[in-house]
């Protein structure tokens, strides 16, 4: 597994809590109204910085001395990707701003604080499909690679 | 200055010029304390709908076989300019989104408002994209020899 395969695989780990951690917000905060105790207000944070450390130490340990950070093949899948996730917010960005027509009608108002859970949501899902496209371009595995 | 860069300089100034007047319509209407819903929907449609869809129509001639003219540089700028434009796209949507709160006191904005956002980030993105690539250009066409 190389440089990019690893830094796909921490962000789609670090995409997938982040959906998790809102999903435990938003049950607990708006569906049962009431606010975490304990370990559960704070769980979120020492996961982050696990995942994180763990992943420090994974991307920077190489399979061999002479393996390079990127080459040509790793560019062209990142690019790939990238394009493949800025397509996947454009589409997201003209849904999200056309499905609360229909849902509250022309004359309907959303409210505000609706905005900023709409775009992080976005953001994750652009992450998402990102780390993906490089995952299945590469083929999820390591297979056959050798440095 | 090659054709990538007087494409690029016309997406810059289709897109600043986009936001401007926005900014300058938006003002009027609160200043003035107009409600578009005040005005009959074929009038909406025709003033704000027609109005609004020029700019994408321009971007999408300006940007009409865009790859032809492009070589490696080119592109390799073009890579870049793109994930600034979208950083700068989502500074702004976080932004407008935070003033929305404050403004409204955490109240609420028509649905359609929203459309208007996107539709200003996607000129956001241009301007910045734009920009980012005129400054890897270095704005001036000094020392370039075809």
């Amino acid at each position: 597994m190389n440089k990019t395969q690893k830094i796909a695989w921490f962000n789609l780990v670090g995409t997938l809590l982040c959906f998790a951690l809102g999903i435990y917000i938003v049950v607990e905060v708006f569906i049962l109204r009431r606010l975490p105790e304990g370990f559960g207000r704070f769980w979120g944070l020492p996961a982050f910085w696990l995942i994180t450390g763990v992943a420090i130490i994974f991307i920077r340990k190489k399979q061999s001395p002479a393996e390079v950070d990127c080459d040509e093949r790793d560019n062209f899948i990142k690019k790939r990707a990238v394009l493949a996730s800025f397509v996947s917010v454009w589409i997201l960005l003209f849904a999200s701003s056309i499905i609360p027509r229909f849902i509250v009608g022309q004359d309907g108002s959303i409210p505000v604080c609706l905005l900023p859970i709409i775009n992080f949501g976005i953001f994750l899902i652009a992450m998402l499909v990102c780390s993906v496209a490089i995952l299945a371009q590469y083929g999820r595995t390591g297979k056959g690679e050798k440095a | 200055m090659n054709k990538a860069q007087k494409r690029t300089w016309l997406r810059f100034a289709v897109s600043f010029a986009t936001i401007l007047i926005a900014a300058v319509v938006i003002a009027y209407i609160r200043r003035n304390a107009i409600d578009i819903y005040d005005m009959s929907q074929p009038t909406r449609y025709i003033i704000l709908g027609l109005l609004s869809a020029i700019p994408p129509v321009l971007i999408a001639v300006i940007d009409c076989r865009r790859k032809k003219v492009y070589d490696e540089r080119d592109r390799q700028i073009d890579n870049k300019a793109a994930i600034y434009g979208a950083i700068g796209a989502f500074i702004f949507l976080a932004g407008a989104g935070w003033l929305l709160i404050v403004m409204t006191k955490m109240g609420s904005i028509k649905a359609p408002l929203v459309i208007l956002l996107v539709y200003l980030a996607y000129f956001v993105w241009i301007l910045v994209s734009s920009t980012a690539s005129l400054f890897q250009y270095g704005w001036t066409v000094k020392g370039e020899k075809s």
